[in-house]
């Protein structure tokens, strides 16, 4: 559309053609910078500025993590049938494997990077990391993040959700999202260097 | 204000909502008294012969105090282009209402008990609080075989906005063993669960039940995208069903300490071979057989067999995320998985990369 009405500029007014075509180069180049600025979406009125965080790897488990089976059997007469297994459901169960504080440098790099996000998120529910956010060693926040799905649910804790009169949350207590690539490699440097994560592990789209 | 329609149940008119809903949002005293009016919705006189879209949003017990599956519900009703000659039944599970829009304009509004973080009190589980009169499967289903019943083949369209797994929609996370179990599931499709001939006339001819939700298990997305990402499959359906593929045989997201067990573990063993050192291997006939089994063993392959119905689900390997605008899609992350089922198993795909789950494909990919 832009193309088009930049071509009847030209046509009409053949001398101002140049001005005409820098103005379109500078719109397309605003374009493409405002479309990828748009993928993150800034999230600074959520995370809290926090003295001291730490980093942990979590085992979630929950019923959508076990799956039904065909199994290929034999009769007594030597004739394949299919047996069909559908496991029982599990309880979800959340419990920290391993812990680690991050120092002062880490801990205002992680905020940082926080606070740029994408508004999409995916819907499966699991996480294996978590981040605790202390302030005057007073949990204030915690964020979650799956390494499967990238997904990051951030939790301000003792929040109170307040709502308008649709119903809808204006001050919300959860912020979900997906964290954006360079939160994945800072998390995963972290991870590595605080021997949470071995050199092998990774999210699971770098697999 | 409330009035009883030709059925003899409970119905809510138009000018009895404002108050009511002004009620339930301001005075929880009164939820209580809702219990006395049993709700039961049903097809009127006014809706029974127009079109209809049975219109779901479940609990998002990440966050059950939002309303972010009513907003996605929302967003899909906007795209409902005949809506002021059909009637929208809008379940929502969150504010415990069902309300019938009729031909855009008139309603009518049931009540039942709200759903709120109230009822996650470890967490992510549901715990009914003592109380039974929520929204549920059964209330849908009934919904359902209602129209079945007195207005045959005017359903046009289910959505359940949901989680979901291979299992079903996960309408509220409750407990296969909780006394009242909310959440849709496998075995619920029984006869002694459902009148499957009612059920399916209650759809139109091109009517469809659409679960939103996820089909997501990480080890079979790990064992697709392994295939997927070899030089020696094809895009363009030329594999071999000889051909064969070497796979790690890890633990899933991450190889060490990851959660889920190997690959192996979910995989028949004489669908694979163990090749030692971590590895196993598969035939592409054997990869075919893993993912036409997938899609056979979910909730909507049994709903779309048994009771003979197109369902629209997320195909094994993928899962549902929000986008931009807020609606439910197959995500960025596996949508790159879904052109397998549809090239190679003959799966037809529906809208957002969902795929299409219907009688004639499950019988032909069922051994």
């Amino acid at each position: 559309m832009v193309y088009m009405i930049d071509q009847l500029y030209c046509d009409l007014h053949p001398k101002n053609c140049m001005f005409s075509n820098r103005f379109l180069a500078t719109l397309i180049l605003f374009a493409v910078t405002f479309s990828t600025r748009g993928q993150y979406h800034s999230i600074d009125f959520f995370i809290s500025n926090a003295d001291s965080v730490t980093i942990s790897t979590v085992k979630y488990i929950d019923k959508t993590m076990v799956y039904p089976n065909r199994i290929k059997r034999t009769d007594t007469l030597g004739n394949c049938y299919y047996d069909y297994f559908y496991p029982p459901e599990i309880n979800d169960s959340i419990s920290i494997i391993g812990i680690k504080y991050l120092d002062t440098k880490e801990t205002k790099n992680l905020i940082r990077k926080l606070r740029k996000v994408k508004k999409v998120y995916p819907l499966p529910t699991g996480y294996d990391i978590q981040l605790d956010f202390y302030k005057k060693n007073v949990l204030i926040q915690t964020a979650t993040v799956s390494s499967y799905s990238k997904k990051l649910i951030v939790k301000k804790t003792g929040c109170k959700e307040v709502y308008n009169e649709n119903n809808s949350e204006i001050d919300p207590c959860i912020f979900m999202g997906m964290i954006s690539n360079d939160l994945k490699k800072y998390l995963r440097y972290l991870l590595i260097k605080k021997n949470l994560w071995i050199n092998e592990d990774n999210f699971f789209e770098d697999l | 204000m409330a009035k009883k329609n030709e059925y003899g149940y409970n119905i809510v008119t138009e000018d009895a909502v404002t108050e009511s809903s002004f009620l339930i949002e301001n005075d929880s005293k009164v939820l209580g008294n809702v219990d006395s009016q049993l709700p039961d919705w049903n097809v009127t006189t006014d809706v029974s012969s127009l079109k209809k879209y049975l219109l779901v949003a479940a609990i998002n017990y990440e966050n059950p105090n939002a309303d972010s599956f009513i907003n996605q519900l929302n967003n899909y009703k906007l795209k409902i282009k005949d809506k002021k000659s059909s009637a929208i039944i809008i379940v929502d599970m969150h504010k415990g209402t069902i309300r019938t829009v009729i031909e855009g304009k008139k309603d009518t509004v049931e009540y039942y008990e709200p759903i709120t973080k109230l009822n996650y009190p470890s967490g992510r589980t549901f715990d009914a609080i003592g109380k039974t009169n929520y929204i549920t499967k059964e209330t849908i289903y009934d919904i359902i075989e209602k129209i079945g019943a007195n207005a045959p083949g005017t359903l046009q369209d289910v959505c359940i906005f949901s989680h979901a797994y291979w299992q079903g929609p996960i309408l509220a996370n409750s407990k296969i063993t909780d006394p009242l179990d909310i959440d849709m599931r496998i075995s619920d499709i029984s006869p002694i669960v459902i009148d499957y001939l009612q059920f399916k006339s209650a759809f139109t001819s091109t009517g469809i039940f659409k679960i939103f939700g996820c089909q997501s298990h990480p080890p079979f997305n790990y064992l697709l995208k392994s295939v997927m990402q070899n030089p020696k499959y094809k895009k363009n359906g030329s594999t071999l069903d000889t051909e064969e593929f070497v796979v790690k045989d890890i633990r899933i997201p991450k190889p060490h300490g990851g959660v889920y067990d190997p690959v192996s573990t979910f995989v028949d063993s004489s669908l694979f071979t163990d090749i030692g050192g971590g590895k196993i291997k598969f035939t592409f006939l054997q990869i075919k057989t893993i993912f036409s089994d997938q899609y056979c063993l979910s909730f909507a392959a049994k709903l779309a067999s048994e009771v003979d119905i197109t369902v629209q689900y997320s195909l094994p390997a993928t899962y549902a995320s929000f986008g931009s605008p807020e609606y439910f899609r197959i995500s960025k992350d596996t949508e790159m998985n879904v052109p397998f089922f549809n090239t190679y198993l003959g799966i037809r795909i529906g809208e957002l990369n969902y795929g299409i789950y219907d009688r004639p494909t499950i019988l032909r990919l069922t051994p």
